[in-house]
């Protein structure tokens, strides 16, 4: 199986490298400013939601998380065989 | 073994390697789904354990310096990753030692939050408990995935990784990742909720 990197250029994967690292950095910076400027259930929102957004950046751009989409079908079936059965 | 065998045998193989990659990566995958899981109900214990609030002593320069830290580490791990794709062995060596310098700096970082922390909040209270708990168990995944990323050093002598033929090298760094992603959540959850 290939993954998604094979087909990319190297510059191309070092431009998106670059891209990620940028958009992470301001978002670490976003948080610890909304914990200056707000409290309480928003900023515990606001938190929780750039915490997801950072972590599916994470996963999506630096782990290649597509890689596994071809394959979800195939975990889920013999995941829930036994419950089909 | 004649030309026609040796085609076959390798035509044979080709289908193999890409099963074994299919199989080594869904396998690391479950690993690190279970591992999130665990790093999620320790996380979650803070709520229980001392809500959301933090206290005044907590030091948030340190905080920030250690997550920003650990995103840059996260992107040097990929430059490794994508160094190792596409054969570049210099880049490769330059961006695991970099990224093994930046954990060994936050393990640093760590040792002086403890540090203080133990002066304000000792293992006895609650949010000394969470604390040192989270942080504790954070490190040693750090730790481990420094040792992880020196073996692969090691083994990355001239040649033996590039494109199509780097798995080690994407699986220690996978690892790497999900100790940033740890990080991720457990930096608000310690040092920004209030």
């Amino acid at each position: 199986m290939e993954g998604h990197t094979e087909g990319h250029t190297y510059e191309r994967a070092k431009r998106t490298g670059n891209v990620m690292l940028a958009l992470l950095i301001l978002l670490t910076v976003v948080e610890f400013s909304m914990a200056v400027l707000l409290d309480g259930a928003v900023l515990l929102a606001g938190l929780a939601l750039g915490a997801v957004v950072e972590a599916f950046l994470i996963a999506e751009y630096f782990m290649h998380l597509r890689q596994l989409r071809p394959h979800v079908a195939t975990v889920w079936n013999a995941a829930t065989r036994g419950l089909r059965d | 073994m004649t030309t026609a065998s040796v085609q076959a045998e390798s035509t044979h193989a080709a289908p193999d390697r890409g099963h074994r990659l299919t199989m080594n990566r869904l396998g690391l995958w479950l690993f690190l789904v279970s591992d999130m899981s665990f790093f999620a109900a320790v996380i979650s214990s803070r709520y229980f354990i001392s809500g959301v609030q933090t206290p005044e002593e907590v030091n948030q320069v340190l905080g920030l310096a250690l997550a920003s830290v650990l995103v840059i580490s996260s992107f040097t791990a990929y430059r490794a990753e994508m160094a190792a794709a596409h054969g570049d062995h210099a880049g490769l060596r330059r961006y695991l030692v970099s990224t093994i310098a930046l954990g060994l700096v936050f393990m640093a970082g760590v040792g002086f939050e403890w540090h203080e922390a133990y002066l304000h909040f000792p293992p006895s209270t609650g949010f000394g408990t969470v604390l040192f708990t989270i942080t504790g168990i954070h490190a040693t995944h750090v730790l481990s995935g420094i040792v992880i990323l020196a073996l692969v050093i090691k083994s990355a002598t001239p040649g033996r990784y590039g494109p199509g033929n780097y798995w080690p090298v994407e699986g220690a760094v996978k690892y790497w990742h999900l100790v940033d992603v740890a990080w991720v959540f457990i930096y608000p959850t310690l040092y920004l909720v209030r």
